[in-house]
């Protein structure tokens, strides 16, 4: 069959994409969100005593729906209250609620489950449907698939034609369906009132030999009456289980705990200020235990359970005249097994995000004649809800227009900077503003928001915008913190193995030059972390020292004493401080629970990378009015051992030149010898330079690149290359590349230097100048590292 | 004008796909290579779903920010692009969910490069019955040509996205590209 599709792509494939044909993204956007992502990454790669949030765009699509849903909430709410009673409310729902691995939490009284397995064989197979859970809102049907003598048989039915026959005459298919090696699962939409009779069509496959068609009938019973066919583990509410700070109450309206996973409904409450939407912005929530472990959200929050939780509002939330002030949204999270020896847990959430209306504005006034680059210092503050939003600069540059249609040559682009300070426990993460000049309507604007409270607002005018502006906030988005820390005692699950601390004696090991020692282990039933540490060997004054994998060094794992090998797995990291400090440690490696009873662990550590400050400048010359046309470049993908894949990239570019600039820095020496002019988008000229690494390094002490810290344009600005975040258009990033053809040859060197106007967004040409303030060292190994695990 | 142009996502081979994300795990400034290498095939992907540039671009924002604050998360089984994918036809659905949208498929524009004007009509009137069959279909086997002719996924990528097998993946394409032709062919005829 491979043949024929193959084919068949070929054949009509072309004409496919051109009735597909999409355009492609606007080079604008591309760099915008490119510029975007890297200041997420360098916030991101940098610790931080603030709580952190990740940075979502705010574009409408997660919040309009939000107050609907809260609307719906509160008749569900109205609806179970009228048809229960208020006070059997909490008692039915602990009693009706349960989670099951492959289906998620259900409400068991709304739930259908088989009353018995149902089966058939044909052609020596036998197909069971093992299980079945219809809610209203959707049915999934677990089956396996068995030859006689217990083997099990590969399902590939044609996806689109699975359906499901209902006893009142009715037809479903299949809206999603994984089939694997024996087994299969296939989800159909929720089944009417009173159906709980079906039958299971899976057509036969045309495409194989022999293939018949599959038709089980099903035949369903409540699963508050039976358990039949499946197991329900019991959901408890813990104990004071909530939390409130800053006008927002979290409660941890249920828990269920199986060997497999450990599953929370947690409901968010806030006072109605427009959307209150806590997860979308806000981290996942951190399970924590009493012995140390933190446990990782195994996935992203659901909210299926909406109808289940409209009833649990009305426990938390009397009705009374005052509901209308209050809105809620609920989550299912999902863990890794808690310990079996944690006697306490803590679920932890350090901050929710809720969208306000504003109604603030003040005025702008750039003067009659504004310069392209001026830059006007401003101090107006607005409060937004309580929080407080500092405007402190704006700036007129412009950029080169898209070649696309109603694109000018070029945009004028007016952007402002703000900041928010926390203050009394929150800070505005982002606005929706609107931007008013007498007679100029802006054409684009674009705004980027972050949970540090950094603003920026981005206006685009086909004309000089001047005179007064009236700036408007019409709504924005808060962060509130906390931290939420809800704590119960829970259940007695059985024995567990609880954390032991080592410090392993003779754990330490030179190779090349450098030695490295295991600190300190822990061994828990859920983890083995490992911290590791360099005695010796480092260059002087070298910092930053990580552990690297590559193709030709190996993986980081470890090892007991029957062999077994353990990948790093951060589902359970080590964590007593619950300060994320797991995380913030690039020496403390995670794997999963080591043997029990091994005698002995061994880690193995591929290679190392460090950096070490050096000295060193160098110049390379920008020409004008380069001549650039389309052309496929090769974008490089390089490994700390210097390998490297490449794929092609379509651009702008300039041919190449040959350079001759010798640079040296501490005991090395480099030589580039060619540069390249490329555009990957308006505005984002960057000059390519090209070289070789020719001494100063050997097979035990590899290059990795080196650190540009400074730059100097042609026009005299110093540019640090640290800078960076929001409101810093002046920051600057210059990617070194470093690898070679074949192990033991030559080193090459790659720097891509942006060298546009920041001020007018094109080509500065001219004379740069940059300045070297580290370079940065691969040592492979491989360090094999014993220890013995008796205490 | 618009060019109809053939899409086939770079193939970075597989190792360099683990490295590089392994290199983003571990230092998120690295995650710009791999914005750099899907941002193109995740817009158009998204863009044949939704139909708009806004919403295009807001969900290409809400897909990489997604899978730059999740990548520590990220395990490798299936592979970067299929995870990535995953977040982008998850956020699509959401998108469709929050907004009970109809799936789109119109104000394509229509273009050809034949260099003679009797061939580019009958080109162009192809692709307009080629569009009209595709917009006939049920939603997913268009969201298979979406994910094979648009986004250029591998078989076993889409098999990822849809949790399917690729077995399965590949029996449906044959029989949904058969299909195609057949149609085509009896238009013809």
């Amino acid at each position: 069959m491979d043949d024929s599709l193959a084919s068949q792509e070929q054949e009509l494939g072309t004409l496919i994409q051109a009735a597909m044909d999409v355009p492609d993204p606007n080079p604008q956007f591309f760099a915008e969100l490119g510029e975007r992502l890297e200041r997420r990454a360098g916030a991101m790669a940098e610790p931080t005593s603030q709580p952190q949030f990740p940075e979502r765009p705010r574009t409408g699509l997660f919040w309009r729906p939000l107050w609907q849903i809260a609307l719906a909430l509160l008749l569900v709410i109205g609806l179970a209250i009228l048809a229960i009673g208020p006070q059997r409310v909490a008692a039915q729902v602990q009693s009706w609620l349960s989670y099951t691995g492959w289906f998620g939490f259900v409400q068991l009284d709304q739930t259908w489950v088989l009353s018995a397995p149902a089966q058939q064989e044909q052609n020596g197979v036998l197909v069971t449907v093992t299980e079945v859970i219809a809610t209203p809102e959707r049915v999934a049907i677990r089956l396996t698939s068995r030859t006689a003598a217990g083997s099990p048989v590969k399902l590939d039915p044609p996806f689109s034609n699975i359906k499901l026959l209902l006893s009142d005459g009715k037809e479903l298919q299949a809206a999603t369906a994984a089939a694997g090696n024996g087994e299969g699962i296939f989800e159909f939409p929720g089944l009417p009132p009173g159906v709980d009779r079906l039958t299971l069509v899976i057509p036969p496959d045309a495409g194989a030999e022999n293939d018949v068609a599959w038709e089980l009938p099903l035949a369903l019973q409540p699963a508050a009456q039976s358990m039949a066919g499946v197991t329900w583990p019991a959901a408890y509410q813990p104990k004071n289980g909530r939390a409130s700070v800053n006008g927002v109450t979290v409660e941890v309206m249920a828990v269920v705990q199986t060997s497999q996973a450990t599953a929370l409904q947690v409901k968010f409450t806030g006072k109605k200020t427009g959307a209150f939407n806590p997860a979308p912005q806000a981290p996942s929530g951190q399970l924590f235990d009493n012995l140390g472990h933190a446990y990782q959200p195994s996935s992203d929050p659901s909210y299926e359970n909406m109808n289940f939780l409209g009833v649990k509002v009305s426990v938390a939330t009397p009705m009374g005249p005052h509901i209308s002030d209050e809105t809620s949204t609920v989550a299912a999270f999902t863990f890794a097994p808690l310990s079996p020896a944690a006697s306490q847990a803590t679920f932890s959430f350090d901050g929710v995000s809720v969208d306000v209306p504003a109604d603030v504005s003040f005025t702008f006034d750039p003067g009659p004649n504004p310069q392209v680059g001026q830059v006007w210092d401003l101090d107006k503050t607005v409060a937004v809800a309580g929080a407080q939003l500092h405007f402190n600069r704006a700036r007129l540059t412009t950029i080169p227009g898209d070649s696309g249609q109603n694109e000018p040559e070029e945009w004028y682009v007016l952007t402002f900077w703000a900041d928010s300070p926390i203050q009394d426990g929150r800070r505005v993460s982002s606005v929706e503003p609107g931007f008013e000049f007498p007679s100029i309507p802006s054409d684009r604007m674009t705004i980027y928001g972050s949970s540090t409270g950094q603003i920026e607002i981005q206006l685009y005018y086909r004309q000089l915008p001047t005179g007064s502006i009236q700036m408007t906030i019409h709504r924005a988005g808060l962060v509130l913190y906390g931290p939420w820390e809800v704590r119960w005692d829970l259940p007695k699950s059985g024995k567990g193995f609880p954390p032991r601390s080592l410090s392993p004696e003779n754990s330490a090991m030179t190779v090349n030059g450098i030695s490295l020692q295991v600190q300190r282990v822990i061994a828990s039933d859920r983890l083995t972390a490992v911290n590791l540490a360099v005695l010796g060997g480092l260059p002087q004054g070298s910092t930053n020292w990580q552990i690297v994998e590559a193709p030709s060094f190996g993986d980081v794992y470890l090892e007991d004493a029957a062999g077994k090998r353990y990948g790093q797995n951060e589902q359970v990291v080590w964590d007593p401080g619950h300060n994320s400090e797991s995380y913030r440690d690039p020496h403390q490696l995670t794997f999963p629970a080591a043997l029990a009873q091994t005698p002995f662990l061994s880690l193995n550590i591929p290679a190392i990378t460090y950096d070490q400050p050096v000295q060193g400048n160098f110049e390379v010359e920008t020409p004008a009015n380069l001549d650039l046309a389309e052309r496929s470049l090769d974008y490089r993908w390089t490994n700390p051992d210097g390998s490297y894949q490449t794929s092609p990239v379509q651009q702008l570019a300039s041919d190449p030149w040959e350079v001759d600039i010798p640079v040296r820095f501490g005991d090395y020496q480099l030589h580039f010898d060619q540069a390249r002019l490329v555009r990957p988008a308006p505005g984002r000229d960057t000059l390519i330079l090209h070289g070789e690494w020719l001494s100063g390094i050997d097979e035990s002490r590899l290059p990795a690149g080196f650190h540009v810290a400074r730059i100097t344009r042609p026009n005299g600005e110093r540019i640090s290359t640290s800078l960076a975040g929001l409101g810093r258009e002046d920051a600057i990033h210059v990617n070194v590349q470093v690898y070679r053809e074949e192990s033991g040859g030559p080193w090459e060197v790659e720097i891509h230097l942006p060298v546009t106007d920041p001020s007018t967004g094109k080509l500065l040409p001219g004379r740069y100048r940059l300045e070297v303030d580290a370079a940065s060292f691969v040592t492979p190994g491989p360090w094999k590292i014993a220890w013995p695990m008796k205490p | 004008m618009q060019q109809a142009c053939s899409v086939q996502m770079p193939d970075l081979s597989k190792q360099a796909e683990i490295e590089l994300v392994a290199s983003a795990q571990h230092n998120p400034a690295a995650f710009r290579g791999l914005y750099e290498q899907y941002a193109r095939p995740v817009y158009r992907y998204l863009y044949s779903k939704v139909g708009n540039q806004v919403d295009a671009e807001d969900l290409t924002s809400q897909v990489f920010l997604t899978a730059l604050e999740d990548l520590g998360k990220f395990r490798n089984q299936g592979g970067f692009r299929a995870w990535l994918f995953t977040i982008a036809y998850s956020q699509a659905m959401d998108y469709y969910r929050k907004r009970h949208a109809e799936l789109p498929l119109d104000e394509l524009n229509l273009a050809s490069h034949e260099p003679d004007p009797l061939a580019a009509t009958l080109r162009l009137e192809q692709i307009r019955r080629m569009r009209e069959k595709i917009a006939a279909l049920p939603e997913e086997e268009r969201e298979l040509i979406r994910l094979r002719f648009v986004a250029g996924l591998r078989y076993a990528e889409i098999g990822e996205v849809l949790k399917r097998s690729e077995g399965a993946v590949k029996k449906d394409l044959y029989r949904l590209l058969a299909r195609l032709g057949e149609q085509m062919e009896d238009d013809h005829g």
